[in-house]
């Protein structure tokens, strides 16, 4: 299967280069540390089995990005059964993980649940909507093209986010924000 | 919203993965993925030899036998037999053999608002689906199966079986084009691969 040393050398280069910016990608969709490591983990895994056609690709980056999405989509999905936005055992579970580790993390804990359990109010898609609108700086035409979804798609999920987005992190931007 | 970039910023820029344990798990999961898709590869290449030589041997004439949706092929393959790269969808199907013939009889519906927009139609039985989202029907099978059904327009199908991280994953079913469309199948936890076998094999394309 040829997995040379070289081959590695590359790979770990890479993710040292794009980790964190596609880890904080995979937290703001899970809202949670573990889940976001283990999403991270499985796109990387998934750029590695394909790592000598990735790495000449154009955009590395990019692939690894859309693979990201779509793995999380499909592991929400999958997992949808019976499963309310905002209501789901994992995101229980969030809140309780982050109320621990923020208070150990961060100077200001509450505000960092309250984005996180906001965006966990949305659906999946939505989510990744606004993540790749808002944090991956992505076009509307880029966006329907990571997400399998057509344009007009994009802008109804976007604007539908928004406004259930909007009432639940007013009060973390004294400016106002939207 | 343009300040919803700068909370998300704000949010997680202090968060910082184990990129140490990041590389040694990916690497260690990654080899599994090529283990399984090389393992994979060898059983669907050797049951599709074995295949194409009891078909020409049997069939003379160079009648083809082929079902409305089959998982995709990344192309056809020639009435010689010519074999063609093989999508993980064919090496799922030639490792599970059996899966067509657990075919159930009878008509399931599409029901719903957008239902005149779907391109196909269900007839298995026990199974019916929601409302159209978009190009996504979400169906129920009658032990709590539930698979999601997404048409797409052919333009995109040499795009989508190209990529490893969507027409070869591995549960996931591609059809082959059918006038201005193709389908892909996913199940859930729930749905075997026979039980999508099956939808898959159940779809019946309108007039496009």
């Amino acid at each position: 299967m040829g997995n040379t040393a070289p081959e590695q050398g590359e790979f770990a280069s890479f993710v040292h280069t794009t980790g964190a910016q596609l880890y904080r990608t995979a937290l703001l969709l899970t809202g949670d540390h573990h889940l976001a490591e283990d999403l991270t983990q499985t796109t990387y895994a998934k750029v590695f089995a394909s790592w000598r056609r990735v790495h000449r690709a154009d955009n590395p980056v990019g692939y690894a990005r859309t693979i990201l999405l779509n793995t999380f989509l499909s592991h929400r999905r999958l997992r949808r059964s019976g499963e309310q936005p905002g209501r789901a055992a994992d995101v229980t579970e969030t809140l309780t993980d982050f109320a621990i580790d923020g208070a150990a993390n961060d100077a200001d804990p509450s505000t960092r649940v309250d984005l996180l359990a906001a965006l966990a109010r949305l659906s999946p898609t939505d989510r990744a909507v606004l993540v790749a609108r808002y944090w991956e700086d992505r076009s509307i035409a880029e966006t329907a093209a990571d997400l399998g979804v057509s344009q007009s798609a994009v802008r109804t999920r976007s604007k539908r986010a928004l406004e259930r987005l909007r009432p639940l992190v007013l009060h973390l931007s004294p400016e106002g924000i939207m | 919203m343009n300040d919803l970039s700068t909370l998300m910023r704000s949010r997680v820029e202090s968060e910082h993965p184990d990129l140490a344990a990041l590389v040694s798990g990916s690497i260690r999961r990654g080899r599994r993925i090529r283990r399984v898709r090389y393992a994979g590869a060898g059983l669907a290449t050797a049951a599709v030899v074995v295949g194409v030589g009891v078909g020409v041997a049997a069939l003379p004439g160079g009648h083809t036998s082929a079902t409305e949706l089959q998982p995709a092929t990344g192309g056809p393959q020639s009435a010689s037999g010519t074999l063609r790269p093989m999508t993980r969808a064919q090496q799922l199907k030639a490792v599970f053999p059996g899966a067509a013939a657990q075919r159930s009889h009878g008509t399931g519906t599409v029901r719903g608002k957008g239902s005149a927009a779907v391109p196909f139609s269900i007839e298995l039985h026990g199974w019916s689906c929601g409302a159209a989202m978009d190009d996504k029907l979400t169906c129920a099978g009658p032990k709590g199966e539930s698979a999601e059904i997404v048409w797409r327009p052919t333009s995109s199908y040499q795009e989508w079986t190209g990529d490893p991280d969507k027409g070869g994953t591995i549960g996931v079913l591609t059809s082959t084009p059918h006038g201005h469309w193709f389908v892909t199948l996913q199940g859930d936890a729930a749905t075997s691969l026979h039980d999508l076998h099956a939808l898959a094999d159940s779809l019946v394309w309108k007039r496009s």
